[in-house]
């Protein structure tokens, strides 16, 4: 039993799958076989599906470990595990925020706060990686981030830009995992910095690029047509690509400039609001995963310091992205995501901070299908335990996938034969969407 | 194989104990002639045409990129071919094993491999000498059965035994470093069979946790010493003295003393948070402690019938031999000697591939680290012959590596066509091969510096000040005796306590300030409160560690120890003292304080003169042959000073490379798993050749390429040394029209050619 595929039948698979891999000139194939005689360690993965409710995702990833308490679960003012936050009324009835958040409290009628998330890792980069990936961190696989296995499994987006972005400074972050390196997001370190090498050099012009270019061409011409390989030809195809985004159209929406100085205002002149705008000017031009990292949330000194200036950042960005995806018609297909790998203490240490708390903390959802102005599960009157609609990684990220019709029970094969699913055994919260 | 065993170790004592001896004067060209016999009739039986040589050419490219992991210099290449030996290419294999470059090659291989990271998940200290101990390895040429032996076998703190970096890169993850050593070291994937029985192999998840048992008793852990473990005893006598002191009934009883019981309590805090710091600022000696009684288990959900759950795991060996400990022997150190052992079944098979892999393209067995019964060798009688060839050797790498580079085959143009995966390719050549991203990084940086390569120190110096400041500070702690120790963290302790008093403080600041819609001001209190913050952990580099490090100083100068500065007199501490407590690190101040027999020998001013003047002497000759007129020739030597501080080469800068450096760009490992490196194109790959500053350096006036290039007065000549700097060759006739051609229709520099050619695919691969 613990034998689903013998060896010469998983040979004969890779075989097929790398010869038509080598046909179709992709890396992609060999990762998406299917194996109904699935092992043990997946009868537990989910069997839900659905049509696809979101097409876009936009993931706002609070690094460092977001307080649970002076955001978004909030307890009676004056427990003294708040410290001197006060809870205030939102847009949706029955939801509270901080008062650190004033301007999202009035977007709330479009969010579905999840109060309820368990993790099992209290250590950063563990929780970040099952954050992004559902799984455990380990010495000898990677598993891949959402976009990666968006990418993989539905491709489309563009055409000309990456499909999967990631906007910030944060350097952790699992990639591609096992799938091959052209699916890891394209990393822009500074959203008003745009994206490097994309222009010719100062006083190169257009025409002598060409010339050279052709020149260079000439002088490839007999080792290409001499040394017939893929990856040879694989360079050649990348000229091809490269010069195409130089040429691209849609390189512009990565060009902040292009926006009035009162929408750049509206998400705040900080790195967590530009790159709240250029995940939707991406999104608008159909990239479909943009990752926005904004901390570090890390307060184990001064929390009342610290978290509420994170706060305002967090506050105008992720509101006005509301705003302005729902003006724009956008919200209906755009999944926004806020997840952090854990929640803070709600004992305030000695040096007025809050330490890693794993064992509640809380994620939003909005749009893209998701039912504004609810709370899924709740927490105890002091924030320390889950007492309702407890919520692993898995379930939470197994959400997401549900939201954009990914299959949670399909077994994918690592490049090393072991298998794994998009969200281990997630099983999705489907009462959240409307 | 039924030899006596001992019979057998005496053997191989003996054989290994001629050959190594000898093997740095024998013939190469022997056994190399006797692999060319094996391929010859391989190819015969198989009916496959070996590929004609390679040119002189091809060869020199090739070579300088194989052993030296860049490509050759214009003068370096001129010389080569210029030159009229017979046996050049034996001489230049020999010179390039013997250079440094070997080291730097062969290290961002083994970095590949093992995952090498100089700071992060592995810890810094740890790191850094790990990094240093591959490099020191490889340049020593130290026996690879040796090398594998002392990671396997490691313990110690990370300046006593480097090698324990091997152990503290799966730091709590002992299975994954099982996991990881019986593929890279036995080339055998049992990953799976981790969590259960390896479904596409004969691995049993019990023999997993019995292969990991031989080393569970290897574990990273923080040193300690009696200083701080006496410091953690008083801190904790503190916190039972407190509670007794005040009674829980009469405390709650009074407001008085439950005002008093409170303030004491916080006191105890700080002065906890202290001593934890010290304690855990001191361990920059993590280590691994070698811990008999820690035993494995099996998961709580194991499944067979053969064992319980949770049932204690008897470590034995999976293949082979017993690894049975001789007496004083522990059962780590019995592992690792079965491991490397010449009888192992796979060690030497993996390592014969690997070599051969490196000049071929493709080993005899591949995935080379997935051994099986089914994945056996193309070739089993080269198989056997590399093997014994390893063996004889004595595992000396450069040996074999020098038989390999000189058998015809390896000398051979390569194979045009593409090996599809899995067919059994009969090595007529070489394959063709993109460079690696470190392959193309060192040679971007021999295009670009003027004068010849030489090892940069500027990391190695950054990464020795790490180690060194940590064996300072766990030894100046060690001098301090328990109450000094606690009395220094008390100091600190009230640091800290105004730290958290101007946290609280600045809240309020803060929120007028947002009252009054002065962000400027809102800005200014947040930073200021961030800076604040730190100072407790500042404090305590002047009240423990400095006091330490001073006293640790005094006595390897072999004076008495200066008078305790440590004491138990109050002391005040405002915000002003924490924002001039400079240090975010508090052990710096081991950096500043000198002590005799661990800093760096500093050269003296004449070893340091004779040394500038020689690099002087050899910068003066490299202006000399590009013809630098004498009055530029100042500049032309700073200029080259410059480069070879940023244009350093791939091994010489931090491991890995940051995401998206030029490295990384061209697919270097992120370290986080085995050869994780990629050679596959990427549209970032094109805009970085087309678009980047790194091919505006190239292009520059003063690069080695340009000044190549320019020192020839005439077109055709400068054709030719823009080609020799790029291809190792002159250009064809084609390609010489071709650039006429060009010239004609405007594009009238040599960076128009340079660029052109750069952007070749030719140029990016080695042939």
């Amino acid at each position: 039993m613990n034998s689903p595929l013998r060896r010469d039948e998983l040979s004969r698979r890779q075989f097929v799958a790398r010869a038509a891999s080598s046909i179709l000139g992709v890396g992609l194939l060999p990762y998406l076989l299917q194996s109904k005689a699935s092992a043990a360690p997946f009868e537990g993965a989910s069997k839900l599906k659905q049509v696809a409710t979101a097409r876009n995702v936009i993931y706002l990833y609070m690094s460092g470990g977001m307080s649970h308490l002076d955001t978004f679960d909030p307890k009676e003012a004056g427990t003294p595990v708040m410290g001197p936050v006060k809870p205030i009324a939102t847009s949706a009835a029955g939801v509270r925020v901080s008062e650190y958040l004033p301007l999202l409290a009035k977007q709330m009628h479009h969010v579905a706060v999840i109060p309820s998330l368990v993790s099992t890792q209290g250590a950063h980069e563990q929780g970040n990686y099952m954050m992004h990936t559902s799984y455990a961190l380990r010495g000898t696989i990677r598993h891949p981030s959402m976009g990666a296995w968006l990418d993989v499994l539905q491709g489309g987006g563009n055409g000309t830009l990456p499909n999967h972005v990631f906007i910030g400074n944060e350097s952790r972050h699992p990639g591609a995992g096992f799938f091959p390196a052209v699916h890891t997001p394209l990393f822009v370190n500074n959203p008003e910095g745009g994206v490097s090498n994309v222009t010719h050099f100062k006083g190169l012009t257009e025409e002598r690029f060409q010339q050279r270019m052709k020149l260079s061409a000439e002088l490839d011409a007999d080792f290409l047509a001499e040394h017939p390989q893929r990856n040879v030809k694989a360079y050649a195809d990348m000229y091809d690509s490269a010069i195409k985004m130089m040429k691209s159209e849609d390189l512009i929406a990565f060009d902040l400039t292009q926006e009035s100085d009162k929408m750049r205002d509206g998400y705040g002149r900080n790195p967590f609001g530009q790159g709240c705008l250029l995940a939707r000017r991406l999104v608008e031009r159909g990239v479909r995963f943009a990752e926005v990292s904004h901390g570090y949330w890390d307060s184990h000194n001064a929390n009342f310091v610290r978290t509420p200036d994170l706060c305002d950042a967090l506050d105008q960005g992720l509101s006005m992205l509301l705003r302005d995806l729902h003006a724009r018609g956008l919200l209906d297909e755009t999944l926004i995501v806020l997840a952090t790998e854990f929640g803070r203490t709600p004992d305030i240490n000695q040096n007025v901070g809050r330490d890693h708390y794993p064992k509640a903390f809380s994620g939003l959802l909005a749009g893209g299908g998701i039912a504004g102005g609810q709370v899924y599960g709740r927490t105890d009157k002091e924030g320390r335990e889950v007492v309702e609609g407890r919520t692993e990684i898995p379930d939470f990220n197994a959400t997401i996938a549900y939201a954009l019709g990914l299959p949670l029970d399909l077994v994918t094969f690592s490049p090393s034969n072991r298998p794994f699913t998009v969200c281990d055994k997630g099983q999705p919260i489907t009462s959240l969407f409307g | 194989m039924k030899h006596h065993p001992l019979k057998l170790v005496l053997l191989l004592c003996l054989c290994t104990g001629l050959l190594h001896a000898a093997s740095s004067k024998t013939d190469p060209l022997a056994p190399a002639r006797e692999l060319d016999a094996l391929l010859a009739q391989d190819w015969a039986n198989n009916k496959v045409e070996p590929n004609p040589p390679a040119t002189d050419e091809v060869f020199v490219r090739r070579v300088y990129l194989d052993v030296v992991g860049r490509i050759p210099t214009v003068r370096e290449a001129e010389e080569f071919l210029g030159a009229q030996s017979a046996n050049k290419r034996a001489e230049l294999i020999d010179r390039l094993l013997a250079s440094d470059g070997y080291a730097q090659h062969f290290f961002n291989y083994w970095a590949d491999v093992l995952r090498l990271q100089s700071f992060g998940a592995i810890g810094a200290v740890p790191g850094a000498a790990y990094t240093e101990f591959i490099k020191e390895s490889l340049r020593t040429n130290k026996p690879y059965d040796q090398f594998v032996r002392e990671l396997i076998a490691s313990k110690g703190r990370p300046w006593e035994n480097p090698a324990i970096g091997y152990y503290m890169r799966d730091n709590r993850m002992p299975l994954d470093n099982f996991a990881n050593t019986a593929r890279i070291f036995l080339g055998t994937r049992i990953e799976c069979a981790q969590c259960h029985n390896h479904p596409f192999d004969k691995w049993t998840q019990m023999q997993f946790y019995q292969m990991t048992a031989f080393t569970y008793a290897n574990e990273p852990r923080a040193y300690t010493n009696p200083a701080i473990s006496g410091m953690q005893a008083l801190n904790q006598q503190m916190r039972v003295d407190l509670g007794r002191r005040f009674p829980a009934k009469e405390t709650a009883a009074s407001p008085e003393l439950a005002a008093q019981h409170a303030a004491e309590l916080e006191h105890l805090k700080f002065v906890s948070q202290s001593v934890n710091d010290v304690q855990v600022l001191s361990m920059g000696g993590v280590g691994v402690v070698y811990d008999d009684k820690r035993k494995l288990e099996l998961p709580h959900d194991y499944q067979y019938p053969d064992a319980a759950p949770k049932t204690e795991v008897q470590a034995r060996t999976m293949m082979g031999g017993p690894a049975e400990p001789r007496p004083g022997e522990s059962s780590t150190e019995a592992y690792a000697r079965w491991m490397t052992s010449p009888e192992n079944p796979r060690f030497t098979t993996v390592i014969a591939n690997r070599l051969w892999k490196m000049a071929f393209g493709l080993a005899l067995i591949e995935p080379l680290d997935e051994m099986s019964e089914v994945n056996t060798p193309s070739n089993p009688e080269l198989m056997r012959r590399l093997e014994t060839l390893v063996r004889e050797s004595g595992y000396d790498m450069k040996a074999c590596l020098r038989v390999i580079f000189n058998t015809r085959a390896y000398q051979a143009a390569a194979t045009k066509q593409e090996v599809p995966v899995g067919a059994t390719y009969h090595f007529t050549g070489p394959v063709l091969r993109r460079m690696s991203a470190e392959q193309m990084w060192d040679s971007f940086v021999t295009l670009i510096n003027a004068a010849p390569l030489v090892p940069s120190k500027t990391v190695a110096d950054n990464l020795h000040a790490r180690i060194t400041k940590a064996a300072k500070i766990i030894d100046a702690i060690d001098l301090l005796t328990p109450e000094e120790a606690f009395q220094g963290a008390k100091v600190a302790a009230e640091s800290y306590r105004a730290a958290a008093q101007a946290a609280n403080e600045a809240r309020f600041k803060i929120e007028e300030a947002k009252a009054r819609k002065d962000t400027q001001a809102v800005e200014t209190l947040v930073k200021q409160t961030s800076e604040v913050q730190a100072g407790g952990r500042r404090a305590l580099g002047r009240s423990v560690f400095l006091p330490a490090v001073e006293r640790l100083a005094e006595i390897k100068e072999g004076r008495p120890a200066p008078p305790s500065p440590f004491s138990d007199a109050p002391v005040h501490v405002t915000e002003a003292d924490l924002m001039a407590l400079k240090d975010a690190d508090p052990t710096m101040v081991a950096q500043r304080v000198p002590v005799k027999g661990y800093d760096k020998k500093e050269l003296t001013p004449e070893q340091e003169q004779a040394e500038a003047a020689r690099e002087e002497q050899a910068l003066l000759e490299t202006a000399d042959y590009f013809k630098i007129p004498a009055a530029n020739r100042k500049s032309f030597i700073a200029i080259c000073r410059n480069q070879r501080i940023y244009w350093a080469r791939a091994a010489d800068m931090i491991q890995p490379a940051f995401r998206g450096t030029y490295l990384r760009i061209f697919g270097q490992s992120d370290r986080e798993l085995i050869e994780n490196s990629s050679r596959d194109a990427s549209v970032p790959q094109a805009l970085t050749l087309m678009n980047s500053d790194l091919l505006l350096a190239v292009m520059s006036r003063d690069s080695q390429l340009m000044l190549a290039i320019n020192r020839q007065a005439d077109s055709e000549a400068k054709l030719e040394a823009a080609y020799l700097a790029l291809l190792s060759r002159k250009p064809t006739e084609r390609e010489r029209t071709a650039w006429h051609n060009a010239q004609a229709d405007g594009l009238d520099s040599m960076e128009d050619l340079v660029y052109a050619l750069v952007n070749t695919t030719r140029f990016l691969f080695i042939e």
